[in-house]
């Protein structure tokens, strides 16, 4: 709960400064999990996606959670020179279902180990990032994970990433079959 | 001929003295926007340390006499701020006249990873004619402590991946190679263009 109070609180400070990232969340496109559509990679155009959460043959009857979606807007990883074996990715999170859903793990090809972090500045403006086991999204509420704030890191990556690449992450949430999202190189 | 000289001396002070006013009217230092670039009332010295640079070259901070610098004291293991930082110097260097007397460069608060040659790969990737040096860690303790900057090695540092907590502002050099101020984040390319400009063309 810390946490992620923590991370609105960064979350909204960083929206009033704003700084890259345009947010369009017009273009809203459904996409078939885990397809990688490379060859339309070129541009590194924000990108909505959303899921569909009743994901319906997949999923036990058991789990099957509360109508509405999960949606993944603008999801990018920065571009690093190819010495830096380090990343970080970034994504807006939007709950649209009618419960709390909380973001469990990121596992991803193309690194060795991916953990999700938050930022913390002190009083000197000393940035440390630690990682956090989960990230908790209220129904109907938006988590943002943005530069300077809480972000998805990417420790070892197994080839450098050029401009425009798209890579797959799949994103464990609790309650939910994990769900591939796909991010832009940029 | 007393007369003479006296209006002379009368005519030669006001001129002077016009002279002056103009002066004066003129601002002596542009006002800077201080939230965009801290320009610290008195400058500070740098300690006299010696860095290793990205060509392996022995240096100290007094050889950025010469030109204005900004400075980020990073490492390049760095997943978010220093990437960021590095990209916005180079949004503010293309911003600035191809001529310009502002030259950028990478401060690695990291000497047990980052070596000369993954310094040089790390920033000539923002921009070929970015800088970069380091040292060993009582000298970086030492030319930190006297551009205010901070840093702690966070996590294993017998194992590749941790990481480096530290400040994440832009320290300025004046062409003095003293310390003239600080560039504090959020880092906005435009307005510190416009700001430094204003600074080094004075
Ligand atoms: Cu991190």
């Amino acid at each position: 709960m810390r946490s992620l109070l923590l991370i609105l609180l960064i979350s909204s400070v960083c929206i009033a400064c704003g700084p890259s990232a345009p947010d369009n969340t017009d273009t809203s496109t459904s996409i078939e999990p885990a397809s990688t559509k490379g060859s339309s990679a070129v541009s590194s155009a924000p990108e909505t996606v959303a899921v569909a959460s009743p994901a319906g043959e997949a999923l036990p009857e058991d789990e099957a959670p509360s109508s509405g979606t999960i949606e993944f807007d603008d999801p990018w990883i920065r571009m690093v020179p190819s010495v830096s074996p380090n990343s970080a990715a970034y994504v807006s999170i939007t709950n649209g279902t009618e419960d709390a859903v909380t973001l469990t793990g990121i596992n991803s090809q193309v690194a060795d180990r991916i953990e999700i972090h938050n930022v913390e500045v002190d009083a000197a403006g000393t940035m440390s990032m630690f990682k956090i086991d989960e990230l908790m999204i209220e129904p109907d509420s938006t988590t943002m994970l943005e530069p300077s704030g809480a972000h998805i890191m990417i420790y070892g990556l197994k080839e450098p990433l050029n401009e425009g690449d798209m890579v797959t992450m799949l994103m464990s949430f609790n309650n939910q079959p994990p769900i591939p999202v796909n991010f832009s190189v940029k | 001929m007393l007369n003479k000289g006296v209006i002379i001396a009368i005519a030669l002070a006001s001129l002077a003295a016009g002279y002056f006013v103009a002066q004066s009217s003129r601002p002596k230092t542009p006002v800077i926007d201080d939230s965009v670039i801290f320009v610290y009332p008195q400058t500070r010295s740098l300690a006299a340390v010696s860095l290793t640079d990205m060509y392996g070259q022995s240096i100290t901070p007094a050889d950025f006499k010469g030109d204005w610098w900004v400075l980020y004291f990073g490492f390049t293991f760095c997943p978010d701020a220093c990437p960021m930082a590095l990209a916005n110097m180079k949004q503010i260097k293309t911003r600035l006249p191809e001529n310009t007397n502002i030259k950028f460069g990478l401060i690695s608060v990291d000497p047990q990873r980052d070596t000369p040659d993954r310094l040089k790969e790390y920033v000539t990737f923002f921009h070929p004619e970015f800088y970069a040096a380091t040292s060993d860690a009582e000298a970086i303790d030492a030319l930190t402590a006297s551009v205010n900057v901070v840093y702690a090695i966070s996590g294993d540092q017998s194992k590749d991946d941790y990481s480096v907590d530290h400040s994440n502002f832009m320290v300025l050099l004046n062409p003095e190679g003293e310390h003239a101020g600080i560039i504090s984040s959020p880092h906005d390319p435009e307005k510190i263009a416009v700001e430094l400009s204003k600074l080094t063309a004075s």
